[in-house]
């Protein structure tokens, strides 16, 4: 296998993102009838390297060779008549259209009055769906298809435009066990015809289970490349993880205290089930897990944005129930949400709006707002946190997404919280931004406030946390203190093995 | 580009470009004003001030109140109707007709706001509650109103005002009849609406609703709570438009206000209040108002046929929207 033709080379691609080095100096080679893992931790850049190959983003620097011939791809529909096709996870699918119509969406095969030719449609269909090996109706709807037939159909659209290389984005994320067997056979059909197929991964058994070669990147850089025969599972994580932990997490001493926030059997059901842990003042508490396994909805009902079916949660010794954020808050407990531009700000709304947003009554003076106590609070955090705006009447959607996620945080802040949850506080922002906002953990933590920390980064648990506890596809797999933790334990706990298993 | 794109060059605020996109509208109205003084004699004289006033009063009020929905990003589509059964209400509880109860003058106001407290809480607590798109539920309250108009009504005009119900919407302050009571109250209206949008918490609220509501309740906004109370303060200020139009127009027929919703919803726009949200300032709806009004009165003026009007209404909404879409730099 190691000796296929190879199809196509991404030589030295280079792709930054205002400052942050997202692919750096990174080289890939694919050959004809292999299954390719491409992995890393969350952010390592397998799917910006990949958005690159799909003319999605342009690089900064590079080569495409692709069949011999040095490419440039500029959209996706370009690189997919050429036979690269990528399936991302979330799918490009009209759901109210049959399968048939999505497989041949926007290039229809016409009759000779040049309306739509469904019979030969129909057949086309049919003959993909059994290449593949897929049982399913191409007259059914996609909507009421599973997520895991939705994405077969997705790999049949790939088969129809005579794809080469089939691109394939952490395609198991939401597929139960028996469906990823399926997949992998499908997968493993795809390679017999001699096609070439990415498999984004960072789960171990998928790459030892269906996969013929790896290649592993991290921070955006190329770490090793070789068949998986070679490597070895441990030898795997190290190379996936493995990094200095510097300055970036300027770990502050702080004195841990009682415990304030206490959750007891926290279930929600087909999300999570059964957690139990407890938070204490002073005390930077990290939650980590691999994407999906639940930790934003953990928090999420903590908060009281998510409900409940069972589990009962304790703040300071007493039993309280948050039926929506404002709850939560009016108690103390605050979030900054993983999406600031969904869930974190009014965009359109000035940057003096949004930091006063969580606690207007501070300016509630008499019955109105006071303009000067407004200013106060908005120039306090605006400094304390440097953020960097015109003014404060600035509109959000003009800053940077570091400077946006401190208005975030500066309203959490302004909100006089004890028990602090951040939910991915440094994803997609500069590395000053980033060990500023370390630092501000820090000094939180000194306060004596509570801090619980999701985090994908492992560097970042590791470097913040006092304590660290790892989910699993909703289970609650692992603590570890800061003194026992390393990240292949977190690793370990995070794709399931149980606290039993790793001693 | 990438995710690059998604963020829009800073525009120079002293740019001929940014003033356009930000002014443009004021720079508009100035221009109408303008060539109307020159283009016609009467344009431009007090008397004529007085009277687009007078007729900008009722309209001006429903509009700072829909104004109020549209920041919110909810909408009230049965303002018209509103218009019909609030009057109506008001007209029988003073009516000294056959139908009417001969009640006093602040017992018709009273009811005739109440009507429309009660129209705005169903509202409000469908939308909220319900979680039914405010398009959808005012639509279907739109025709109920009418409905109810019409039966309150039997099919028939409500007259026979006394003196004291048709002094408010008739009289003047002064006797020159110069400063007329409802433009008074307009105004009043307007000062309280700006004060509360501004100064009170429920008015930050209700930016923050429609500027992102998944932000809002995650920064701990009891969103379906300022909903209700916004849908409540509507539906009140309707029904004091609609009241001072009965009084003004001595009679309230069930066919009151039709279309007066897309007026009011005109002004809002005209005024620069973003149809998707979060933007928009009293002020601006009042001015967004009487440029509707003084389009009105000046196509009068220079005898504009009606079908004409209805033309240029409706490529100034369509240009006013154009405006936001760029100011917004979206939709």
């Amino acid at each position: 296998m190691s000796d296929n033709e190879v199809i196509l080379e991404m030589k030295h691609i280079d792709m930054r993102f205002r400052g942050v080095h997202a692919v750096d100096d990174v080289s890939f080679t694919l050959r004809r009838g292999e299954v390719h893992a491409l992995v890393g931790e969350n952010g390592a850049g397998k799917t910006t390297l990949m958005k690159v190959l799909v003319g999605l983003y342009s690089p900064n620097a590079g080569e495409l060779v692709f069949e011999g011939v040095p490419v440039k791809f500029r959209n996706t529909s370009v690189t997919r008549t050429a036979g690269i096709c990528m399936i991302f996870q979330e799918f490009n699918q009209v759901k109210h259209l049959t399968v048939m119509e999505n497989i041949y969406l926007g290039r229809e095969p016409k009759t000779k009055s040049g309306s739509v030719n469904f019979k030969q449609m129909l057949e086309d269909s049919r003959i993909i769906l059994k290449k593949i090996g897929v049982e399913i109706d191409p007259k059914t709807f996609v909507r009421d298809l599973t997520v895991a037939k939705q994405q077969l159909v997705e790999i049949a659209k790939a088969v129809s435009y005579n794809a080469r290389i089939i691109i394939m984005d952490e395609p198991t994320s939401a597929l139960s066990d028996t469906e990823i067997n399926r997949l992998f056979e499908t997968v493993r059909a795809l390679r017999a015809e001699g096609k070439a197929i990415v498999f984004i991964s960072h789960k171990l058994e998928e790459i030892f289970g269906v996969c013929d070669r790896v290649t592993i990147l991290r921070d955006g850089r190329f770490i090793h490349s070789d068949l998986v025969k070679n490597i070895n599972e441990s030898e795997l994580i190290h190379m996936m993880v493995d990094r200095e932990i510097s300055e970036m997490f300027p770990k502050e001493e702080s004195k841990i205290g009682e415990i304030t926030l206490e959750v007891k059997g926290l279930t929600c059901k087909g999300v999570f089930e059964d957690i139990s842990f407890n938070l204490r003042r002073g005390e930077i508490l990290g939650l980590s897990g691999l994407m999906g396994a639940g930790r934003t909805e953990v928090v999420e009902a903590i908060v009281g944005s998510r409900k409940l079916d069972y589990g009962e949660i304790f703040l300071d010794g007493k039993k309280i129930v948050n039926r929506m954020p404002g709850d939560a808050i009016a108690r103390g407990i605050i979030m900054v949400p993983e999406d600031r531009k969904k869930h974190g700000l009014a965009l359109k709304m000035s940057v003096k709006d949004n930091i006063l947003m969580s606690a207007l009554h501070k300016c509630l003076k008499g019955g109105y707002l006071r303009k000067n106590l407004e200013m106060k609070y908005s120039s306090e955090y605006m400094t304390k946190l440097d953020i960097k705006a015109d003014s404060d009447r600035q509109i959000c959607s003009n800053l940077s997404g570091g400077n946006q996620q401190k208005v975030v945080i500066a309203r959490i802040l302004n909100a006089d919280p004890n028990v602090i949850i951040l939910d991915e506080p440094t994803r997609g922002i500069d590395v000053k931004t980033k060990a500023d906002i370390h630092k501000l953990m820090s000094q939180l933590a000194v306060q004596g406030k509570a801090v619980l920390m999701i985090s994908s980064e492992l560097n970042e648990v590791l470097g913040m946390s006092d304590r660290i506890i790892v989910l699993h596809e909703g289970k609650l797999t692992g603590t570890l203190n800061r003194s026992e933790a390393n990240a292949e334990r977190i690793m370990q706990y995070a794709i399931g093995k149980m606290e039993e298993e790793v001693h | 580009m990438g995710i690059l794109s998604k963020t829009r060059a800073d525009v120079s605020a002293f740019g001929v470009k940014y003033k356009l996109n930000n002014y443009g509208i004021q720079i508009g109205f100035v221009i109408i004003f303008i060539y109307l003084s020159i283009a016609t004699p009467t344009f431009f004289t007090y008397s004529n001030f007085v009277t687009i006033l007078r007729q900008v009063a009722c309209i001006g009020i429903a509009t700072i109140a829909v104004g109020t929905l549209i920041i919110m990003n909810c909408i009230d589509l049965s303002i018209g109707s509103l218009f019909a059964l609030c009057g109506i209400t008001a007209g029988l509880m003073v009516s000294t007709g056959k139908e009417g109860l001969s009640l006093p003058t602040f017992i018709g106001i009273g009811i005739g706001i109440l009507t429309g407290v009660l129209v705005g809480l169903f509202n409000g607590v469908t939308v909220a509650k319900g979680k039914i798109p405010p398009f959808i539920v005012t639509m279907g309250s739109m025709w109920i109103t009418r409905g109810l108009a019409l039966i309150l009504a039997h099919g028939m005009p409500v007259g026979s005002f006394p003196d004291p119900f048709v002094y408010l919407g008739t009289a003047s302050v002064d006797k020159g009849n110069m400063i007329p009571w409802s433009v008074v109250i307009f105004l009043i209206v307007a000062v309280v609406m700006d004060f509360l949008m501004k100064k009170r918490p429920l008015g930050r609220y209700i930016y923050a609703t429609g500027g992102n509501e998944d932000a809002a309740i995650a920064a701990g906004i009891n969103t379906a709570r300022i909903k209700i109370k916004a849908y409540l303060i509507e539906g009140g200020l309707v029904g004091l438009g609609a009241t001072l139009l009965a009084s003004r127009l001595k009679s309230a027929a069930p066919a009151l206000g039709q279309g007066y919703e897309l007026d009011a919803i005109a002004g809002a726009i005209v005024g620069g209040v973003s149809f998707s949200g979060g933007i928009g300032s009293v002020w601006g709806m009042v001015l967004g108002a009487i440029i509707i009004g003084v389009i009105n009165n000046g196509m009068d003026l220079l005898g504009v046929q009606a079908f004409y009007k209805q033309i240029v209404k409706g490529s100034i909404i369509i240009l006013a929207v154009l405006l936001d879409r760029r100011r917004t730099g979206r939709g």
